[in-house]
């Protein structure tokens, strides 16, 4: 069997929800070089959000879908480098997950909702502001995540 | 269940001046951290707090600050929620209207139009922390 970052999704009854993603990685050298750090913490959170009840915002809010964690977390895994800053990784009260990141006035958000397209949102340091399909406009999301990267490096204190 | 109508509610008559201060509710799980040019970190909340309500499709409440009782009286019941200010003038200067409503409570008000990314993110910056619950940092 190849060595694979393993995603295995056990979905129980839908009684049994939150479902855990129950990541396990297979640590082959190609992988622990390119995968993020914070992938694991990604994966953690990502279980937590699943255990979010109905109305947990006050006014309604579904329960997080399972179908837009995996959405998120393969997302990451396909598009994040090594260097890629820690997402912030929200629930949406429609029960989707939004991915965000915020450095440096930039401002960066993906967002996977139960229903309807998977669509970002990039406002730059100089106003410049864009948005749209992430599937659409992947080399776009693409060039955004990985000049996150360099933008995060700015930011850390010199050692 | 419907919720009990407060059609009576005297705020429901008052005007909507600019300064007027409106407060949102955030749960915690939508904080989220900035980090600033200098390498400073702060709380503030996701641009998804500006989001219309999922339950039944009627558009982002929040409550007149001087109508609703007070920030005790918005957050019963909501423990570990924080609240944000933004004024009446800067929702409009992001396209929206403001409309009291019968129904949420006293100084219940929905913001109501179309909250593209660009227009919540408007939201989040023009807003400012009221209140914040402790262990927050």
């Amino acid at each position: 069997m190849p060595d694979l970052l393993i995603v295995e999704a056990k979905a129980e009854t839908a009684a049994s929800r939150p479902v855990s993603l129950g990541l396990s990685m297979t640590a082959s050298s190609a992988i622990e070089f390119t995968s993020p750090p914070w992938l694991p913490a990604a994966e953690k959170r990502i279980n937590a959000l699943l255990k979010l009840q109905y109305n947990w915002d006050g006014e309604g809010a579904a329960c997080v879908s399972f179908d837009c964690a995996m959405g998120a977390f393969s997302f990451l895994f396909s598009n994040s480098m090594h260097e890629t800053p820690a997402p912030q990784l929200v629930p949406t009260s429609a029960g989707g997950i939004q991915v965000e990141w915020h450095i440096n006035e930039t401002d960066f958000e993906i967002r996977f909702d139960p229903q309807g397209p998977v669509t970002y949102f990039y406002s730059g340091a100089a106003g410049r502001e864009i948005e749209g399909d992430v599937y659409e406009e992947l080399s776009t999301v693409g060039s955004l995540l990985r000049a996150l990267s360099t933008r995060n490096e700015r930011t850390q204190p010199s050692r | 269940m419907n919720e009990p109508s407060q059609a009576d509610d005297p705020s429901l008559q008052l005007p909507l001046p600019n300064d007027l201060i409106l407060w949102r509710r955030v749960p915690k799980e939508k904080f989220i951290r900035v980090t600033d040019a200098d390498g400073s970190t702060r709380v503030r909340p996701s641009s998804d707090s500006f989001a219309d309500n999922s339950r039944d499709g009627s558009s982002m409440s929040v409550f007149d600050s001087l109508a609703c009782g007070g920030l005790s009286t918005i957050c019963e019941g909501h423990e570990g929620f924080g609240v944000v200010g933004l004024t009446v003038g800067q929702i409009r200067e992001a396209g929206l209207e403001i409309v009291r409503t019968p129904t949420g409570g006293p100084g219940h008000c929905e913001i109501v139009g179309k909250k593209t990314g660009s227009i919540k993110n408007k939201l989040v910056k023009s807003s400012s922390w009221v209140f914040v619950p402790e262990q927050t940092g």
